[in-house]
This record gives C-alpha cells, sequence and structure tokens, in this order.
C-alpha cells in the first residue's frame, strides 16, 4: 500500500531541480552563518587582545632606581628595601664582571644574596635559570593557580622585580610545574609585592600575574627593578578601557534584566486600543491575519508530511515483521496507527479552521495585494521574541549548548530534505511504465542517498549468469 | 489643564520618536507631525507616509517577486503598504476595501496615523526590533538559527519547483548524481559550520570571563608582539556597547511612557469615527465583488490549502483502510491463536508510554525550542544564591521567567529534541533501505548488499 504519487516523469524532474535548488540554498546559509562565526571570533580575538598591550622598554639599572623613585607613596620601608635590592644588584653586576675571571661562585657570608643575585642576573640565559628565580619566590597556593590554567602566554621573559619579597629563600628543590616561565615568576613577585605597596582595590583577586601587572600600570604606578642587564622587557599592561567597558557590561546587563522584566508585564492600554480598533473593521474578518495564517498553513503541512512518513514507516515495519511476531510489537504497531489517527483528525480540524479563517479574508480583499511574510516572529503580543539571558557555569557547559544547539539545526535540516528526498525519488521506480526500472548505478546512487544519508555505498553484485 | 496634558502628550511621542531613531527606523516625523495627523491635516501626510513606509519595510518581506517595494514610484509602495497592512490584519477601508485608493495622496493623515499605531500595536515589533540591534551590537550573543532551516519549508519547496522552470532535456542520472555532490557537500559545510560554532563558544567564553573584575584575564597566546596596537577593538566594542546601552534606556523610556500614548490613539480612533459619522456610512455588500481584480498570489494560497486539504484526506482514509484491514485480521486470526494472545498488562502500560513518547516527539519538531530565538550568555557566579526552583522544569515556556534560562535547562530540551530528530531520520532511511532491497530483489540478475554498520 504505497502512499507515493505516482509523478510523471517530468514533474518528477521538476521536483527533484527544485530539491537541488533547495540543497543549495542549504549549503549558502550554512556559509553564510560560517562566515558570520568566523567574523565574530576575529572580532572577540581583537578585542581579548587589545585588552592588555605589550608596552617595550629598555631599562637599564639608573633607569630603575629614577623609576623607584617616582612612586610616591611606596611605603618607606619598601623604599628602604628597594635601595637595599639595587645595592645589591650593583655588587651582584661588579661582582659578575670581575669574578668571571674566575668562574666560580665563593660561597662567603653573603650566600643566599649572592646566589639569588647571580640567578637573577643569568635569568635570561638558561632555563634553569628561570626556575630558581621561580623558586626564590615564595609559593603560596595562589600562585599554583595560574600555572594550572597552563597558560604560556608570552614566550619573552619579563623580568619585573621590585621590593624585598624576593627573598633569597633558596630551597633549590625542582617542583617547578613545566610552564613556569619567567614571567610568570618574576610578575607573580611583583604581584606580592603590588598587594603590599598599591592598595589596588582588585589586585588581591588577581591571580593572574599579567593581571597583577596590569593592576600596576592601572593604578598608575609603575614599579620597574631591573637588573642591569640591558635587555628589552616588556610589561603587559591592561587597556586603559578595561575598567570603563567593564562597567558598561555589568550596565547593560542590568539594563538587559529591567527590559525583559518590563517587557513581560502586559500593558492593556494597549490591548484595548487593538480591540477598539480592529472592532472599527469590517465584522467577517477574522482576528486572526493573513500572514499568521500562511504561515500556519506551511506548519500544518510540514506536520502532515511528518505523519505520512511514519505511517509509510509503520506500514513497512509492519509488512517485514508480519510472520511470527511479537505481540508486543503488534500491539505497539496498533497504538501507533491509533495515535496517527488520532493526530490526523487534529490536523484536520486545525486546517479547516485555517482554511475558513483564509476564505473570510479572501472575500474581502479587493485589488490585487502580494503576499508577505514577516520578517521574524513578532506577530504574537503574548510570545516574546527577546532573547533572554542564559546562565552557564563553565566553558564546556556552553560549548556543549551551542554545539547542540545547531546539530539539532543540521537534524532537522537532514530530517526535511530526507522527506522531500523519498517524495521525489522514491517514485523513481513507480513510475515509467515503459522502462525497465532504475539501472544499477541508479538504484546504487539511490540506495547511498536515501537509506545511508550519502555517507556509505552498497555492493552491487550483477549476477551475470542467469538460472 | 489640556496645555499641561498637550506637553506630557509631546513628551510621550518624542520618546517613541526617540525610540524608533535608535532602532534605525528612518523618516521619522517630528512629534508635532504626529500631532497634526491625528486632526487630518494634509501636510502631515508625507511624512506619516514615509514613517509607515519605512517601518513596514523593516517589519515584514515580500513574499513574491512583483516589484521592488523600494522604488520612489508611490504607486508601488502604495501596494506594498496596503498589502504589508492587510497581511498584518489591518481590515480599514483603504486596505482592504472595495475601492482602494490609486493615489497615496487619497489617504489622509490620520489613517496613515491609526495605521501606523496598529502595526505597533497588534503585534511585538518593537521588541523584534530591539533584538535585531541587540544581535547585532552584542558581540557576544547567540543569534536565532531559524534562518538555516527556513528554506525547506514546504512552501518555500513548492517555490522554487516553479522557479527553476522544467528542464525536460535533464537525465534522471545526472540529476541524481548532482544531488549527491550538492548533499556531501553540505554535509562537509555543516563539518566546518559546527567546529567553527565550537572555536567561537571558547572565545565567548573568554571575553565573557573578562567582564568581572575578579575575573583571571585570559591572555590571548598568539597576541603578544603588539606594542602599539592601540585599543581600537576594544575602543570599538566599547562604542558598540554604548550604543546599545543608549537604546535599551530609550526602550525603558518609552516603556514609561506607552501607556499614555494609547490613550492618546485612543482618542485619535474617537475623532476619526466622529467625522466617519459625519460622511455616509458605507454598504457592504456581503455577495458583490464586482469589481475585484484577483489577485494572482491568491491563487497560491488557495492551491497550498487544496494540496493539504488532498494530502490530509489522503492519510486519514489510508489510516482507517489500515485500521480496518487489521481489525478483521485480528478477528479471523483470533480464533486460530491460543487464549494467550493477550499482551500483559505491563507490557501494554510501557508500550502505550513508547508509542506516546514518539508521537509527543512528532509534535515537538515544529515547535520552536527555548533557545530558538538566541541568548545572551552570562557566566554564572560560582556560588549562586538560591537554587532556580522557580522553573518548572516540564514546561519549556515557563523553563524562561523572566527572560532568564539555565544552560542546563535548554541543554535537556535540546537533547530531547536531538533524540526524536535522530529516531524520526533512522525511521525514514529505514523505510528506504527496505524498499530498496525490495525493489533490487525484484530486478533480474541484481543483487544488492547494503553496507555493512560500522
Amino acid at each position: 500500500m504505497e502512499s507515493t504519487e505516482t509523478l510523471t516523469s517530468a514533474s518528477w524532474r521538476i521536483l527533484s531541480m527544485s530539491l537541488l535548488h533547495a540543497v543549495d540554498e542549504a549549503v549558502k546559509m550554512c556559509k553564510a552563518e560560517e562566515s558570520r562565526l568566523t567574523e565574530n571570533i576575529r572580532q572577540c580575538k581583537e578585542i581579548l587582545r587589545s585588552m592588555r598591550t605589550c608596552v617595550t622598554e629598555t631599562s637599564e639599572l639608573e633607569t630603575a632606581a629614577a623609576i623607584g623613585t617616582k612612586d610616591a607613596d611606596i611605603l618607606p620601608e619598601e623604599k628602604q628595601e628597594i635601595e637595599l635590592l639595587e645595592q645589591v644588584l650593583k655588587k651582584a653586576l661588579k661582582i659578575r664582571s670581575t669574578s668571571e675571571a674566575h668562574k666560580e661562585l665563593q660561597p662567603d657570608s653573603k650566600h643566599p644574596n649572592e646566589r639569588k643575585n647571580k640567578a637573577l642576573i643569568n635569568y635570561t640565559a638558561k632555563e634553569e635559570d628561570k626556575r630558581k628565580l621561580v623558586k626564590s619566590v615564595p609559593l603560596s597556593e595562589t600562585y599554583k593557580k595560574p600555572i594550572h590554567h597552563g597558560r604560556a602566554g608570552g614566550t619573552r621573559p619579563v623580568l619585573v622585580l621590585k621590593g624585598p619579597t624576593v627573598h633569597p629563600v633558596f630551597n633549590g628543590r625542582p617542583s617547578v610545574p613545566k610552564s613556569a616561565s619567567a614571567k610568570i615568576s618574576s610578575t607573580r613577585s611583583q604581584q606580592k609585592m603590588c598587594v603590599k605597596a598599591i592598595n589596588a582595590k582588585e589586585s588581591s583577586e588577581d591571580n593572574f600575574p599579567s593581571v597583577s601587572c596590569q593592576e600596576v600600570s592601572a593604578s598608575g604606578k609603575d614599579g620597574k627593578v631591573t637588573t642591569g642587564s640591558v635587555q628589552s622587557k616588556e610589561q603587559w599592561i591592561p587597556s586603559h578601557l578595561l575598567p570603563a567597558w567593564r562597567a558598561q557590561r555589568t550596565k547593560q546587563k542590568r539594563l538587559w534584566k529591567k527590559v525583559l522584566t518590563q517587557q513581560s508585564k502586559p500593558v492593556p492600554e494597549r490591548t484595548k486600543f487593538t480591540e477598539k480598533l480592529r472592532d472599527t473593521f469590517p465584522s467577517e474578518l477574522p482576528s486572526v491575519c493573513p500572514a499568521d495564517i500562511i504561515t500556519e498553513l506551511d506548519v500544518l503541512t510540514q506536520r502532515c508530511l511528518d505523519l505520512t512518513h511514519c505511517f509509510n514507516a509503520e506500514l513497512q515495519a509492519q509488512k517485514d515483521s508480519d510472520s511470527g511476531t511479537l505481540r508486543e510489537r503488534e500491539y505497539e504497531s496498533l497504538q501507533m496507527l491509533e495515535g496517527l489517527e488520532r493526530m490526523t483528525a487534529e490536523l484536520i480540524a486545525c486546517a479547516d479552521h485555517r482554511k475558513k479563517d483564509w476564505e473570510r479574508w479572501d472575500m474581502r480583499i479587493s485589488g490585487a495585494l502580494c503576499p508577505v511574510r514577516r520578517r521574524g516572529e513578532w506577530g504574537d503580543p503574548a510570545c516574546s521574541c527577546l532573547p533572554p539571558i542564559l546562565s552557564y557555569s563553565s566553558e564546556a557547559e556552553l560549548r556543549e549548548l551551542e554545539s547542540q544547539r545547531l546539530r539539532v539545526e543540521q537534524l532537522l535540516q537532514a530530517v526535511r530534505l530526507q522527506q522531500a528526498m523519498s517524495d521525489s525519488l522514491a517514485s523513481h521506480w513507480s513510475s515509467g511504465p515503459g522502462s525497465a526500472g532504475p539501472s544499477a548505478v541508479v538504484l546504487r546512487g539511490l540506495y547511498s542517498l536515501l537509506a545511508e544519508g550519502g555517507v556509505q555505498f552498497p555492493s552491487l553484485v550483477l549476477d551475470s549468469e542467469s538460472d | 489643564m489640556s496645555r499641561e496634558k498637550s506637553v506630557k502628550v509631546k513628551e510621550v511621542i518624542t520618546s517613541l520618536c526617540k525610540l524608533l531613531s535608535a532602532l534605525s527606523v528612518e523618516s521619522i516625523p517630528t512629534a508635532e507631525a504626529f500631532r497634526r495627523a491625528k486632526f487630518n491635516r494634509k501636510d502631515a501626510a508625507v511624512d506619516m507616509w514615509s514613517l509607515l513606509s519605512r517601518l513596514l519595510q523593516r517589519a515584514v518581506a515580500l513574499d513574491c517577486a512583483c516589484g521592488n517595494s523600494k522604488d520612489q514610484d508611490f504607486d508601488v509602495q502604495l501596494l506594498f503598504v496596503r498589502s504589508a497592512l492587510c497581511h498584518c490584519g489591518y481590515g480599514a477601508t483603504w486596505v482592504v476595501g472595495p475601492r482602494p485608493p490609486s493615489h497615496i495622496e487619497e489617504v489622509g493623515s490620520r489613517d496613515l496615523l491609526l495605521a501606523f499605531s496598529w502595526v505597533l500595536s497588534s503585534g511585538n515589533l518593537l521588541d523584534f526590533l530591539l533584538a535585531e540591534k541587540v544581535h547585532q551590537l552584542e558581540t557576544l550573543s547567540s543569534a536565532p538559527t531559524y534562518k538555516i532551516t527556513q528554506g525547506l519549508t514546504p512552501g518555500q519547496l513548492d517555490v522554487a519547483a516553479h522557479g527553476t522552470g522544467a528542464d525536460t532535456t535533464v537525465k534522471k542520472d545526472q540529476v541524481l548524481q548532482e544531488l549527491q555532490w550538492q548533499y556531501g557537500k553540505l554535509r562537509l559545510q555543516w563539518k566546518s559550520l559546527l567546529s567553527a560554532q565550537e572555536e567561537r563558544s571558547k572565545f565567548t567564553h573568554r571575553v565573557i570571563s573578562n567582564i568581572s573584575p575578579s575575573a583571571v584575564c585570559q591572555p590571548h597566546a598568539t597576541g603578544s608582539h603588539h606594542s602599539n596596537t592601540t585599543s581600537t577593538a576594544l575602543d570599538e566594542e566599547l562604542e558598540r556597547i554604548q550604543a546599545l546601552n543608549g537604546i535599551l534606556e530609550a526602550y525603558l523610556d518609552w516603556k514609561l511612557h506607552e501607556p499614555l500614548f494609547w490613550c492618546w490613539m485612543d482618542s485619535v480612533i474617537d475623532s476619526s469615527l466622529a467625522d466617519a459619522s459625519e460622511e455616509e456610512p458605507f454598504d457592504w455588500p456581503p455577495g458583490e465583488r464586482a469589481v475585484t481584480v484577483r489577485s494572482p498570489h491568491g491563487d497560491e494560497t488557495r492551491r497550498a490549502v487544496r494540496q493539504l486539504d488532498k494530502m490530509l484526506l489522503r492519510l486519514q482514509t489510508e489510516l482507517r483502510a489500515r485500521r480496518i484491514e487489521q481489525s478483521t485480521l485480528t478477528l479471523t486470526s483470533q480464533g486460530g491463536r491460543q487464549g494467550a494472545s493477550r499482551v500483559s498488562e505491563s507490557q501494554r502500560m510501557e508500550v502505550e508510554k513508547k508509542v506516546s513518547g514518539y508521537l509527543e516527539g512528532l509534535r515537538l519538531t515544529n515547535t520552536s525550542a527555548i533557545t530558538s530565538r538566541g541568548f545572551l550568555p552570562c557566566l554564572q557566579d560560582p556560588q549562586p544564591t538560591k537554587p532556580p526552583h522557580r522553573f518548572h522544569i516540564g514546561e519549556p515556556g515557563l523553563a524562561v521567567t523572566a527572560g532568564k534560562l539555565q544552560a542546563s535547562t535548554a541543554l535537556d530540551e535540546l537533547r530531547e529534541r536531538e533524540a526524536v530528530l535522530q529516531w524520526q531520520l533512522e525511521q525514514l532511511r529505514e523505510n528506504m533501505r527496505v524498499e530498496i532491497q525490495r525493489q533490487a530483489s525484484t530486478m533480474e540478475g541484481m543483487v544488492l548488499i547494503p553496507p555493512l554498520k560500522r
């Protein structure tokens, strides 16, 4: 009991041309959507990039001192300690330049300091030194976090030291995770200092070193101390727009919440006006408008297609399994058909209703009017078309949600296409009274397209010897 | 007293005009023009006309290929405006009436004002325009997805059929090959789209996590070399957000004044009715359609309606026939079987539940998902203050209370949809498999071996 129409060959071609056109359109839509997404990605990248600017400076030891003295509100003890450090570094430089001939570290009373100083000086040279530098900074849990983030951001070493907490605590344990670079370590040390020295309100929460850098300069204090090597250093400072951007974003969220609440409140004066105006129209006109009727007809047609295909599939399944099957399966199929019949009756009632509505409009409309569709779904005053605020808890959740959304769209498209293809292509063999049925190649193609979604192909064995 | 009132009205209308201009609607007249339109002054007509036609261009799209509505030709514009208004349910005489005006001068400014207010009041047009703006300006918003599948409504497929014109010389094989090729392209396109989406989510999250001050400022891995790229991107982003905030403020301001506007419009209706009662009432002969020009487009809808009727009727007949056939089958076979042919009660319930699940799913696929209008993502605080117990998970409509949506709820719904659609697709494909295999078996000298299930 086939429900497919027997189309003539010409109309089959027309239908399949429209299929091609539909698939073509689908490809174009996807491409457009993808380019929109890539554009968005580019924008986000730019925004992230411009949140921090990299300022390159070359500095000498002298400038360090100069900078150090610029900071007016560094606590006096800090100042003292800075001076101490500077002296130490000067000494270190001197020692290094003179001790090159000796090539050995003389353990002396200033053991830790010197070793540390040498480490400081040699930091750019070796990776181990970097690590030592790391170790020389007291590790606390807050430091671990950025490491575990695994963000080895820039590869350039940023040595920014300040203040006294670069303690000569040299424990020599190689317990540093791999991703620690000098930048992280040094800026971490800076962070600790910053917290003490500067009352940056946000810096205490900023675990990430680059942000701490930012906070430093955000609050306008830029204490950079160098070890005296004439290396160009970089410092990540946040864009000065960052706080403004954050403020605007919070404002936006607040405003949007307000908009959403306001939107959900009904406006009785508005409904009153609509009704009053509607009363002035000719009374036979139904309250639903033509554009909505047409849209609903589309939905009803789609539902009818869904039911028809479901019915065909059910019939097919029954045909297959009518030889001694489970009674359960029989019952299921019975229930299925009953349900389908019920839904069909509902659909028929709906369609009738809409048809009458349409006719009432049709009677009234005089003059050639072009059909229009609404550009969005703004027709129903009860349904909001404003995008809600979606709260998500982790990146993975957001990613999954957005992918899932697209996957559902993809499946929907696949189902629709599958229905259209079955309707048009399946008539291939039931049409054509004169033809001997489809050729092997065509059959193979049909199978792969209709039954496997184009992913796999069946094998056709041509049996040349006839019985 | 009335002066105060008129000042209030002016304020209200100005707020509306500000909102419209924030939403990039063009040709907005002054508040004074509105007032003059209430009294049906001629000079206000041109202003109101441009406003109405611009607004309608944003609100609807022509479904047919005839005439570009942006033409300066006023008659074409008149046709567009009339079509648009009529399809939005506006039933005034000059739109649907038996003697429609042929020139725009024949339409009074008060009528235009009423039509304009109808467009705003009968639906959520302003909200829709606002949503458009939000998606345009807000980099992090997730846009509505209906665009992707919109070409596949049955109505569209029909249109396409007639649009391409029958090229009857094309061979069947060729078309099939072409279709295979295109379908493969489509699959590939989807793959790259999905991967682009993943990447975008990643970056969206990064930007979002920079919003709160306590957030870790995540650096961009490759962007470490720009020393003097000033924050131009951030500049632009800031500008965009500021613009959006301005629009939101205009909207909130309008919402405050909205009730007064509708009261005022009420008075416009009153004055229009007062004037109309002075003229002779136009009689609508119910059966007469003497000078009706048959709309060529009306035919299409009529055809669509007929086709739907046909399909439904056929489906119903076949279902009935099958049911009768089945019941006779069971009657005849029941005698032959043993008494234990009944399905147990628990099995019955299970089956019923399964079947109703399937059928409910069929109904579900034709409704829009919670996420269909897009959303604005927002990172939740790690310690939520109270659990969102006010959301009723069972009803998708209520899951969005006052515009707040939980990602987990949305995910659940989407997974459910995915399951239904997969089932539907599999059912269709299985049907095809069996059908084609049957066909192949009837053909001489050919054996079809289906591919292995991987």
